[in-house]
């Protein structure tokens, strides 16, 4: 077998488990309501846990297989006899879930023919052993219908078990693609018909419901909700069913490298356009028709490049559904009941924005439970509902993404935060009188600093609130904490929708071309002759409105002398006022381009120590132009200043 | 007739572009490395300077919308610094599958080496640019010297190379 197949597979493998986790806690929802499982969360877990078993036989990954039959076996049981499910059941699955996803990652590291390796997932397997001949014990006494039951799908299944995984087992695989793929295509013919004559496409009429029923016999959700009337499906199953079928989206799976260099090109043509359509050759002619034709253009352009960047946008929901998990273990460490509500999880943003989200929401979340919520009887106390809620949500806002996460906790502690603070030196006493509530706030993302009295095993291991904002920043985008004593505190994220297109503002430096990103410009000035003072050699400063900004010339970072050293006002030039967390430059260029959308491409790392740069990119002229990282630029400069 | 023929063999051989090498000229020395390292030859275009790099990095070009490293070989092999005219060149060679130009004085063209032509570079004195070259070549009564393209890249920074997200 290929290990790049098995990679693949592997990658589809965390999906199904993603699905996975998502049922079992549906699956713990209705149990902890002391409610029966839905049957329908069981045929979709147990549908999960077949393909995964199927496929990883195929591949040879006995471990897994192993793992995914016992649970399969306890998943069937309960099918079978829904009213013996409990909570230790669904501890047996979860934890089936846990093994799986290390198994897979083991897999992924290091090529071992994914058979078990530790001592605990052998135990697992003689527990969940355990758990079934127990229940089927407990189990007998109950009316014994079931063997009437298993519907004929289910037993094929069963005969394989792990024997041999070979054809019927990949079905599996191919059950899902079919019920996707179908009603897509032929809502097309659909379409065709009604928009068009019908007799004409009558033909496509008879051979749709022909293949569906074809079909139908894969569709193993209606097979056993038909088959399953001891159990008739709710209304509200029903439309819970329809919903998730809608929304079920049909994908395909490109390599990102494709897509990247996809971006790239039409990133160039983007570029290339207002070179061709607004040629310098073409200024003196009249040329009517060439004109629409090139608005035309423009317009197709335009989509294409929204497009091409929609590509990239997944919804965010992949994130914020590992949350739930997440809550529900760490509520359970520290023993506070929580609820997490989740919206706005469809709001699309970029994939690798994504990745990156994880960590600093993990993080924010455990930081919520951990310190913002509190217990039951301090809930009670206060007069509030024992359950603490959180509120994942995510909108989007222009060009931006704002995460949010809202706890209905105890709140921010002024004093203890200023306390901390001056103790760490930040401030002194006379300052932390005149402070802000937001400049109180924000030294929790000061390193270091940590209000919990002590270190427990979920938060303060290093990681805090700092690198929370590190991570966001590197995405350019910004969190913020806001809070009212006693009502919770709110953590928000503002990331950009996607990073391979900035809006920049292009400039000369003599030879060279910069670009500027439009975020970081708060306004561009036309100087004639302004005085500009020395500080000392290469630091220089110049009056902006009512405040003394410091202005530098980029040459600096060539290494050369600044040009500022000759001239003690800047003649014909123009200067570009940038801001940063509130810190203002002032930058000389000698001319500038006008804004752009610039297609960001990472510089070679044999440049090494670049500083304040952040990419390149290629410009209409065809030169390379030099991404300036404007907000390092700022914060390098202040930092040589204050020493 | 002759030259026909040897085409053809050149063709049949499996390996086409075994034992060729493409010859450059620095001041007034010979150099050659392997054919197969070789993607284009071109006119060199603007060079975009990248801030606070070693002297022999220039900076970045365009190439139909690929950013590329280019080297100015001269300064790598300690030469004294040659302003670049319209006739010098640039070389694009793929190292581990990541692209680099190269600033030579002048092309000039491409030979073939047999195996047997070729001496292993005698280890006199340790040179800074002695790292880079790894033999001689034989051609009719000429000498090329023969670099060895890897180690133009120092050791730390061709690891660097690889480790390029998205590269």
């Amino acid at each position: 077998m290929e290990r790049e197949d098995v990679l693949e597979y592997l990658v589809e493998a965390k999906e199904s488990l993603e699905n996975i986790e998502s049922g079992l806690l549906n699956f713990e929802k209705t149990t902890l309501d002391g409610s029966l499982v839905d049957r329908e969360i069981l045929d979709t877990l147990f549908r999960h846990f077949h393909t995964i078993k199927g496929s990883s036989g195929f591949f040879g990954l006995s471990g897994i297989v192993k793992i995914a039959h016992a649970a399969e076996n306890l998943l069937d049981y309960l099918r079978n006899r829904p009213s013996s499910q409990d909570e230790e059941t669904l501890e047996i699955l979860l934890t089936a879930l846990d093994l799986l996803n290390e198994l897979v990652i083991h897999e992924e590291d290091t090529p071992s023919g994914g058979d078990l390796y530790t001592e605990e997932q052998y135990q697992f397997l003689q527990r969940s052993n355990d758990k079934l001949l127990e229940l089927k014990n407990s189990g007998l006494d109950l009316s014994p219908n079931f063997e009437t039951e298993p519907t004929k799908e289910e037993f094929g299944l069963f005969q394989n078990d792990d024997v041999n995984q070979s054809p019927k087992e990949e079905f599996g695989i191919f059950t899902n693609e079919v019920t996707q793929k179908l009603p897509e295509e032929f809502s097309l013919f659909q379409n065709d018909t009604n928009d068009s004559n019908n007799e004409e496409f009558g033909l496509f009429e008879p051979k749709k419901s022909e293949s569906n029923a074809e079909y139908g016999l894969f569709i193993t959700n209606q097979i056993n909700v038909e088959s399953q009337p001891t159990i008739p499906p709710t209304n509200n199953s029903k439309s819970k069913l329809e919903e998730k079928k809608s929304n079920q989206k049909k994908d395909i799976r490109i390599d990102t490298d494709k897509l990247d260099s996809l971006l790239d090109i039409v990133g160039e043509i983007v570029i290339n356009e207002p070179m061709v359509t607004e040629h310098p050759d073409l200024k003196k002619l009249k040329l009517e028709n060439f004109q629409k034709s090139a608005l035309q253009l423009k317009k197709l352009i335009r989509s294409l490049q929204e497009i091409t960047l929609s590509l990239r946008m997944v919804p965010i929901s992949g994130v914020f559904s590992r949350m739930e998990r997440l809550v529900r273990d760490t509520a359970k460490k520290t023993g506070k009941q929580v609820e997490l509500i989740i919206s706005g999880e469809d709001t699309e943003i970029d994939k690798s924005i994504i990745e990156e989200m994880y960590d600093p929401l993990v993080h924010i979340i455990r930081n919520a439970i951990d310190h913002g919520l509190e217990t039951p009887e301090e809930r009670k106390e206060a007069g509030k509902q024992t359950k603490g809620k959180i509120h994942l949500t995510a909108v989007q806002s222009g060009k931006e993404v704002w995460i949010e996460v809202k706890d209905d906790g105890k709140g921010l502690q002024r004093d203890k935060i200023i306390r901390k603070a001056i103790s760490l030196g930040l401030i002194n006493h006379l300052e932390a009188e005149n402070l802000k509530d937001e400049e109180v706030w924000d030294f929790l993302f000061h390193p270091g600093f940590s209000t919990a009295k002590e270190v427990t095993d979920l938060s303060g291991r290093g990681v805090g609130l700092d690198v929370v904002r590190k991570n966001v920043s590197t995405l350019k985008g910004f969190v913020d904490v806001s809070s009212n004593f006693g009502q919770g505190t709110v953590f928000l994220i503002r990331v950009p929708l996607t990073l391979a297109i900035i809006e920049g503002l292009v400039v000369r430096k003599s030879e060279t071309y910069f670009i500027l990103p439009s975020i970081d410009v708060k306004e561009t000035l036309y100087i004639k002759e302004e005085p500009i003072h020395e500080l000392y050699r290469n630091n220089h400063s110049i009056l902006y409105r009512e405040n003394q900004i410091s202005i530098v010339d980029i040459d600096l970072l060539f290494g050369k002398e600044s040009e500022l050293n000759d001239h003690h006002s800047i003649q014909e030039k123009y200067m570009i006022v940038a801001e940063s967390h509130e810190n203002q430059m002032g930058i000389v260029f000698d001319e500038i381009l006008g804004n752009q959308s610039i297609v960001i491409k990472p510089i070679s790392p044999l440049f090494k120590n670049i500083n304040g740069l952040a990419g390149c990119t290629i410009l209409g002229n065809g030169h390379a132009g030099l991404i300036l990282d404007v907000r390092k630029l700022i914060n390098q400069h202040m930092a040589i200043q204050s020493t | 007739m002759n030259n026909t023929s040897k085409s053809w063999e050149i063709i049949e051989d499996e390996d086409t572009m075994r034992d060729l090498y493409l010859c450059f000229s620095l001041e007034n020395r010979f150099y050659a490395f392997e054919v197969r390292y070789l993607t284009e030859i071109m006119a060199l275009p603007a060079i975009t300077t990248i801030p606070g790099t070693a002297p022999f990095l220039k900076g970045v070009i365009n190439i139909r919308g690929k950013i590329i490293p280019v080297m100015d070989v001269r300064l790598r092999f300690d030469m004294e610094f040659q302003p670049y005219h319209e006739r010098t060149c640039v070389l694009l060679v793929e190292l581990d599958g990541h692209p680099l130009g190269l600033i030579v004085d002048k092309v000039n063209d491409v030979v073939k080496i047999p195996a047997e032509n070729v001496d292993l570079a005698p280890k006199i004195g340790e040179s800074k640019s002695s790292r880079f070259i790894y033999g001689t070549g034989r051609v009719g009564d000429t000498v090329k010297i023969l670099i060895n393209l890897q180690r133009l890249l120092t050791q730390e920074e061709s690891y660097m190379i690889q480790d390029i997200p998205g590269n």
